[in-house]
C-alpha cells in the first residue's frame, strides 16, 4: 500500500478520490446499482444457475480431456484383452470417442446457458418489468398523482394488480371530485346565508353567526384546497369547476 | 316501468353505487364497464333499453363510446352521469345525440330522466 506522507499527495489522493466516486455516481455502474432489487435477486439466482452448470460442466470436460482418465481407461480395456488383441487395440479410437463425449458436452452447455439467459429475458419481459412498471406507477398515485395510469399488458395476476390500482386511483378520482363538487355549491350557499345574515338588523345575532359562517367557510376552503392538491386523470379544477384536460388546452370536451 | 340498463364507469365504486341506486328504483343492472370500449361491446351483446356513460375513463372515453354506440345503433338511449361541469359538457353531450346529462353528484336526478323515457 502506498503511503502519502506529503500534504500536496493528500490533495491530490482525495481528488482522484472523488473524481472515482463521481464516475460512479453519475456512470453505468450507478445505472447497474439503481436497477430494482427484484431485478438484483433475479440475476443473482441466474448468475447462480450459471455459474453452478458451469463448474460442473467444466469439472467434468477437465476430467474427460485428462490424461489421467485417458490412461485408465485405456489400461482397464486393455487389462482385459488377449496379447492377439492388444496388438490389434487402437487407443486413438477410445481417444476420438472422449474427445467427441467432450464435444457434445460443450454443445450441451452452449445449450443450457441459451435455456438459461432466454429464461432470464422472459421472466424479466413478462414478470420484473411489468411489476417495476406498477411499482413506479403506484408510488406516484400515492403521492397524489391520479393521472398515472398503470400500464397492463397481460390478463394475468400481474395485469390483475395493475387493473386493481387503477381502479383505487379512479375511485379515489371520484371521492375527491365528489368533494370538490358539493363544496363548491355549499360556498355558494354559505355565501348567499351570509348576505341574508348581513341584511338582517339583528347586530347581536348577525355578528355571531357571520363569525361561526366565516368558520365553517374556512372549513370548506380547507377540504377544497385539499382536493386541489391532488392531479386528476384528465380533469382539471378550475374556479369552483370540473373542467376536462382538452377543453383547458382548447380543444373540445 | 323497469328498464334494461347498462353502467358504463371507470370507477368500481361509482358502478356500484349507480347501480344500487337503479336497482332500488325497479331496474335492471344488465351489466357493468370500466371503459368506453368494454360499453361498447356490452352494449352489442347486452342491447340494454339504456346506457349511463361516464366521459373521463382510461382506454376509451364516454364520448368516443357514445359516438361509436350511436353509430350501431341509432336508437340506443344514452345518459351521461359526469363530474364535469354540466355546463361546458351538457351542450356536447346532447349534440351528440345523448338523452341527458347529470352531474355525479346529483346522481338521483338519473332516475328521473330514465322514466322521461317512457
Amino acid at each position: 500500500m502506498k503511503i502519502l506522507k506529503n500534504p500536496k499527495d493528500w490533495n491530490g489522493h482525495e481528488q482522484r478520490s472523488s473524481e472515482r466516486i463521481n464516475i460512479f455516481r453519475t456512470g453505468k455502474i450507478r445505472a447497474f446499482f439503481n436497477i430494482s432489487n427484484l431485478r438484483k435477486r433475479l440475476l443473482i439466482y441466474f448468475a447462480l444457475v450459471v455459474f453452478v452448470t458451469f463448474s460442473v460442466g467444466a469439472q467434468l470436460l477437465y476430467e474427460i480431456g485428462s490424461r489421467r482418465l485417458n490412461n485408465q481407461i485405456t489400461a482397464s480395456i486393455v487389462q482385459q484383452l488377449s496379447e492377439h488383441e492388444k496388438n490389434r487395440f487402437d487407443i486413438n479410437k477410445v481417444r476420438n470417442v472422449l474427445k467427441r463425449l467432450q464435444y457434445r458436452m460443450i454443445l450441451i452447455m452452449g445449450i443450457v446457458m441459451i435455456c438459461v439467459i432466454a429464461t432470464m429475458i422472459v421472466f424479466t419481459r413478462n414478470i420484473i418489468e411489468p411489476l417495476d412498471l406498477i411499482g413506479k406507477a403506484a408510488k406516484k398515485i400515492a403521492d397524489g398523482h391520479l393521472n398515472e395510469t398503470v400500464p397492463v399488458r397481460n390478463q394475468d395476476e400481474i395485469g390483475n394488480i395493475g387493473e386493481l390500482i387503477n381502479d383505487l386511483a379512479a375511485n379515489l378520482q371520484e371521492i375527491l371530485l365528489h368533494v370538490w363538487n358539493h363544496t363548491d355549491d355549499d360556498i355558494v350557499l354559505l355565501d348567499h346565508i351570509c348576505e341574508e345574515v348581513n341584511s338582517s338588523k339583528d347586530n347581536g345575532l348577525s355578528k355571531k353567526v357571520k363569525q361561526e359562517l366565516a368558520f365553517v367557510r374556512q372549513d370548506i376552503t380547507d377540504m377544497q384546497d385539499m382536493v386541489k392538491a391532488f392531479d386528476y386523470y384528465n380533469i382539471r379544477l378550475d374556479n369552483g369547476k370540473v373542467i376536462g384536460r382538452d377543453e383547458a388546452e382548447g380543444g373540445g370536451a | 316501468m323497469s328498464k334494461k340498463i347498462l353502467v358504463v364507469d371507470d370507477s368500481s365504486m361509482m358502478r356500484n353505487m349507480i347501480s344500487g341506486i337503479l336497482k332500488k328504483a325497479g331496474h335492471t343492472v344488465v351489466g357493468n364497464a370500466k371503459n368506453g370500449a368494454e360499453g361498447v361491446n356490452s352494449y352489442k351483446s347486452l342491447k340494454p333499453d339504456v346506457v349511463t356513460m361516464d366521459i373521463t375513463m382510461r382506454v376509451m372515453d364516454g364520448f368516443a363510446a357514445a359516438r361509436e354506440i350511436l353509430e350501431y345503433d341509432q336508437d340506443a338511449s344514452i345518459v351521461f352521469l359526469s363530474n364535469l361541469d354540466e355546463k361546458n359538457y351538457k351542450k356536447d353531450a346532447e349534440l351528440l345525440g345523448a338523452m341527458g346529462y347529470v352531474n355525479k353528484h346529483k346522481t338521483r336526478e338519473i332516475l328521473s330522466i330514465i322514466d322521461s323515457l317512457g
